[in-house]
C-alpha cells in the first residue's frame, strides 16, 4: 500500500471509528425502536414529488395500487432477508464489513460515490423546499421538462433555502434530526388531510365506490402528461421495489439493523413502507390531479392545507435534506484532510445548492432514484455473495483484510463490469438492477473462484 | 404552567386528531374548506407546541 494510499485510509476510518467494533449484546434495541425510526424515515420530502409523478406518467388505478403493494411487499421482504440477516450476523456497519471484503481503498471509492448520488438527493430535497418558500414570492416553479433554472427568482430562491439548510446543518446536525423525530406524525397528517380535503375539488366522494370511480376517471387515469413516459403495473411494482434499493439489497442498512435483536426485525421496515410508500404516495397523487396535473410541491401542499401544507414541504425538504447533506460532507472529509467539519458541511451545502438550481433534479427523480440504487448495488451484491456463498464453495472470506491488499480487484471489476452490463441491457432503467443483481453475484463468485485457483 | 408529559401526548394528539377529522369533514361536505384550513393551521402550531415535550429524542441512541 502506497504511503498516499495508506493516508487515505487511515482518515477514513478515523471517521467512522466509534462504530468499529461489533454492537456489544448489552447495546441492542427493541422492536418498537426500529418501527419508529422506519416510520419516521420514510414520509419525507421525496413523496410528495414521487406519489405526484405516478399520476403525471399515466398510471391506471388498478395499478397503482396492486403494483405498490407488490412492490412494498418486495421491499420489506428484502430488508427481512437480505440485509436484516447480515447486519445481525456481523453486527457491523457495511463500512467496516466491506472493508474487510473490499479493501479500504474501494471501500473509498464506494464513499465517494455514495457522497455525490446524496448531493444530488440533497439538492432534490432542497428544490422541493424551494417551491414552497417560492410561493411567498410568486415565484414560478419550473416545468416538467425544465433541465437548466428558468428564472433568476428560481435560482435566488433555491440558493437562499439551500443557505439555510446548510447553516442549521453547521450550528447544530443533531437538532435538525431530532426536530425531523417530532415533525414525521404531524407530516404524516398533513399529507392524508390534504388528499382528503382536496378530493371534493376533483370530484364527489359519498362511499369507497364513489372514490374508486374518481381514482379511475379524474386521478390515475392511464393517459400520461404530454411528452411523458406511460408507467404500467411492473414500473410501479419495481419503483416501490427499488426506491431504497441502496438500504436493503444494498445492504446500508446494516447500520441500523445491527442493533436489532433478531433479524425478524427488518419486517419491521413495513412501518416505514405503508405509510410513507404506499399511503403518502396515493395522497400526493390525489392531491397533484386537484391543482391540475401541476408538478409543484409547495402548491399543492398550499392548496391542500394552507400555510400548514407550505410549512409541510419546507420541513419535509429541510429534515431531509440535512442528514443527506451531512453524509456527503462526511466522505467529503476524506479528501479534505485537517478540515473542521464545519468547513467540510459548508463545501457540501454550496455544492448542493447550485445542483439544487437545476430543476432536472426533481423533476427526473424517480429515474435518478433509480440510478442512486443501481451505482451502489453491485457492492450490496459483492457483499452478499462473500457473506453467503463464498464459505459454501470453500472459497477464502475477508481476502483483503487476511492479505492487507488495499483494493479487491475481484470486487472492484465485477462494480465496473456489472453496471457496464446493466447499463448495455436493452430494457427499461426501473428493471435494470434485477438482472444486474444476479450478474453481480455471477461475477463475484466466478472471479472469486478463479482467482483461489491462480 | 407545568407541562406534564401525558398532558403533551394528549395535547399533541389531539391536535393531530383535528386536522384528521376536520379533512374527513371537509371531504363529507360538512365543513367549508376555509374552516378546514384554519384550524389545520391552529392544530401545526398546537402540535409543535405539544409534541417535543414528549417526542424529542433525548439520549443519542443510534436507532
Amino acid at each position: 500500500m502506497s504511503a498516499q494510499s495508506s493516508s487515505i485510509a487511515q482518515r477514513l476510518d478515523q471517521l467512522y471509528e466509534f462504530d468499529r467494533e461489533p454492537v456489544r449484546p448489552d447495546k441492542l434495541q427493541g422492536a418498537w425502536k426500529f418501527a419508529a425510526l422506519y416510520a419516521g424515515e420514510h414520509v419525507a420530502a421525496t413523496e410528495f414529488v414521487i406519489g405526484a409523478m405516478f399520476v403525471i406518467h399515466g398510471v391506471a388505478a388498478k395499478d397503482l395500487f396492486w403494483g405498490l403493494l407488490l412492490g412494498n411487499v418486495l421491499a420489506v421482504l428484502s430488508w427481512a432477508f437480505i440485509v436484516a440477516p447480515i447486519a445481525v450476523r456481523t453486527r457491523l456497519t457495511l463500512y467496516w464489513y466491506l472493508r474487510k471484503i473490499a479493501g479500504p481503498g474501494l471501500t473509498f471509492l464506494y464513499n465517494v460515490a455514495n457522497a455525490f448520488l446524496y448531493a444530488i438527493l440533497a439538492g432534490a430535497m432542497i428544490s422541493v423546499s424551494a417551491t414552497a418558500v417560492g410561493l411567498a414570492f410568486d415565484i414560478k416553479t419550473p416545468g416538467l421538462s425544465d433541465v437548466l433554472p428558468t428564472s433568476v427568482g428560481w435560482v435566488v430562491v433555491t440558493l437562499f433555502v439551500g443557505g439555510v439548510v446548510t447553516l442549521f446543518a453547521i450550528l447544530g446536525f443533531d437538532k435538525v434530526s431530532k426536530f425531523s423525530s417530532v415533525s414525521s406524525p404531524w407530516l404524516f397528517a398533513i399529507f392524508i388531510a390534504g388528499a382528503l380535503a382536496l378530493l371534493p375539488d376533483i370530484g364527489h366522494v359519498h362511499s369507497l365506490s364513489d372514490f374508486w370511480t374518481l381514482a379511475k376517471t379524474r386521478i390515475w387515469t392511464g393517459v400520461p402528461e404530454p411528452g411523458q413516459e406511460k408507467y404500467g403495473f411492473w414500473h410501479i411494482a419495481f419503483f416501490a421495489w427499488f426506491c431504497n434499493l441502496a438500504m436493503h439489497v444494498g445492504l446500508s442498512d446494516m447500520a441500523i439493523l445491527r442493533y436489532a435483536r433478531k433479524w425478524t426485525y427488518g419486517f419491521l421496515s413495513a412501518f416505514g413502507m405503508i405509510p410513507g410508500h404506499y399511503i403518502a404516495w396515493i395522497a400526493s397523487g390525489i392531491m397533484v390531479a386537484a391543482v391540475g396535473r401541476k408538478m409543484d410541491p409547495g402548491l399543492m401542499a398550499y392548496t391542500a392545507a394552507g400555510l400548514a401544507g407550505a410549512l409541510a414541504v419546507l420541513v419535509a425538504g429541510w429534515t431531509t435534506s440535512n442528514p443527506t447533506m451531512y453524509r456527503a460532507g462526511l466522505a467529503l472529509q476524506v479528501v479534505t484532510p485537517n478540515w473542521a467539519r464545519w468547513k467540510v458541511t459548508l463545501v457540501a451545502g454550496l455544492v448542493t445548492s447550485v445542483v439544487a438550481c437545476f430543476p432536472v433534479v426533481f423533476m427526473r427523480l424517480l429515474d435518478f432514484v433509480a440510478l442512486y440504487g443501481l451505482v451502489l448495488m453491485p457492492i450490496g451484491a459483492v457483499v452478499f455473495a462473500e457473506h453467503w456463498i463464498l464459505p459454501r464453495l470453500h472459497l477464502q472470506q475477508y481476502k483483503a483484510e487476511k492479505r492487507h491488499l488495499f483494493i479487491n480487484w475481484t470486487a472492484l471489476l465485477t462494480w465496473v463490469a456489472t453496471l457496464a452490463l446493466v447499463f448495455a441491457l436493452p430494457i427499461h432503467l426501473f428493471f435494470k438492477w434485477l438482472p444486474g443483481y444476479f450478474i453481480a453475484i455471477g461475477l463475484y463468485v466466478g472471479l472469486s473462484f478463479a482467482t483461489a485457483r491462480e | 404552567m407545568h407541562v406534564t408529559k401525558p398532558m403533551a401526548v394528549i395535547v399533541s394528539l389531539l391536535s393531530l386528531l383535528v386536522i384528521l377529522v376536520l379533512a374527513a369533514l371537509r371531504c363529507c361536505g360538512s365543513v367549508a374548506f376555509e374552516t378546514y384550513r384554519l384550524w389545520t393551521n391552529i392544530a401545526t402550531l398546537v402540535w409543535f407546541a405539544s409534541a417535543p415535550w414528549w417526542l424529542w429524542p433525548r439520549d443519542q441512541s443510534p436507532v
